[in-house]
């Protein structure tokens, strides 16, 4: 079980750090934004495999955990958040199975295709949900004034 | 048109620009750039943006309008730079900078390097690939195939935008020989099951990223941008399977 864990924290990490690569984050955070998609990864492989979670809960709770380290880095190193969220979230976005998808319709499967393309939208609004339940819980907890939030611009 | 105001349009129009052409957000680009507008004492300020475009409507102290667009054609993902933008954009906040200054803050950052080289990229690619195989409950064997192919896979993708410059053919070309290199690699008997291994390979080119983004922009509200990023990643997503299917079908 231990074993299990620490292959699937450490390549879920690897494959952060290099998300963060490609997208040219500045170097002092690409170990934090790694540790973040470690985490994330981490949380849904325990979940899913351990506790048989549905895949859907599972992918809101860990896009949940992403993004709240995710902010705790960002105000440590003074960063904005999204340079740590978007490498997190890369072992968890159903990007395999958007291309799974493409390959059923092209080879002629479309039950399997329409399959994959459910799969896909439910595990991104699951992703997203996640991200706007932090969003909206760090809102509430960090604003001085709560009274004059109504006046922001931005959801 | 007052000289302060034009100004304050250049500084809020290059930072929008700039973080666009980047790969930000469109919420957190029409954000900034209302906050910076305002910082610098305009009033009925409107921002509106989509991937590919940016307008900016504000008014000056004597209730005059003005409005400027901005064509986004260029789209890379440089988050170190969107990054920087957000300082800028805080140190504006904190009425640090003057627009001038803030004007040159912008072309030191439009001429910014990237920071990692094309090796490093590349070799981050390749350990990508490797390490999704885990993730995808492969075995060592896949994961060597797949670290090569992904290494190989990203260089050609890299190599042929550049002399093509169009996105879905060069994910075409690049998924295509993947998918030819895992057949060969197979056959000298690298690589397990040719399935994970061709599916950890693309990870590096599949439109993951946006598809999340898509969905987020829609929830916030962004309908225009959610529903052009979703289409976008449908195209990646097809032109990716559509290479890989070609070759799939032959053996």
């Amino acid at each position: 079980m231990l074993i299990d864990f620490i292959q699937h924290f450490g390549s879920s990490f690897i494959t952060a750090l290099g998300f963060s690569v490609l997208y040219n984050i500045p170097r002092r955070t690409i170990v934090p934004a790694g540790f973040t998609g470690g985490v994330g990864w981490t949380v849904y492989f325990f979940l899913t495999t351990y506790l048989s979670t549905q895949g859907f809960l599972a992918t809101i709770i860990a896009s949940f955990c992403i993004a709240f380290a995710s902010q705790i880095f960002a105000r440590r190193l003074r960063a904005p958040v999204i340079v740590f969220t978007l490498p997190g979230l890369i072992p968890l976005v159903p990007g395999g199975m958007a291309y799974n998808m493409m390959r059923a319709f092209v080879e002629g499967e479309t039950l399997l295709g329409f399959q994959f393309a459910t799969n896909t939208f439910l595990t991104a609004g699951a992703l997203a949900l996640g991200l706007s339940i932090n969003g909206a819980f760090f809102q509430l907890i960090s604003s001085r004034n709560i009274f004059n939030r109504g006046s922001k611009y931005v959801p | 048109m007052e000289l302060i105001t034009s100004k304050v349009l250049d500084v809020c129009s290059g930072i929008g620009r700039l973080m666009l052409e980047n790969g930000a957000e469109t919420y957190r680009v029409e954000d900034t750039v209302y906050r910076v507008a305002v910082n610098y004492g305009m009033q009925g300020v409107s921002v509106f943006s989509v991937p590919t475009a940016l307008i900016i409507t504000v008014q000056d102290q004597t209730g005059q309008e003005y409005t400027r667009l901005h064509r986004v054609t260029e789209l890379k993902s440089n988050l170190g730079i969107v990054s920087e933008a957000n300082t800028l954009s805080r140190k504006i906040a904190a009425h640090e900078l003057s627009p001038n200054e803030a004007l040159t803050e912008l072309d030191l950052l439009n001429r910014q390097e990237p920071t990692y080289t094309a090796f490093e990229e590349i070799l981050a690619a390749g350990l990508i690939c490797a390490f999704f195989t885990i993730i995808f409950l492969g075995n060592f064997d896949d994961l060597i195939a797949a670290g090569i192919l992904g290494a190989a896979g990203y260089a050609i993708f890299l190599y042929s935008l550049k002399v093509i410059n169009i996105r879905f053919f060069s994910e075409l070309i690049a998924s295509f020989a993947i998918a030819w290199l895992a057949v060969l690699l197979r056959f000298i008997g690298i690589g397990d099951d040719i399935n994970i291994v061709i599916l950890s390979s693309v990870m590096t080119l599949v439109p993951g990223k946006a598809i999340t983004n898509g969905i987020r922009d829609l929830m916030a509200s962004h309908f225009i941008s959610g529903v052009s990023v979703l289409a976008d990643a449908f195209l990646t997503a097809g032109a990716i399977g559509v290479g890989v299917a070609t070759v799939l079908s032959f053996i």
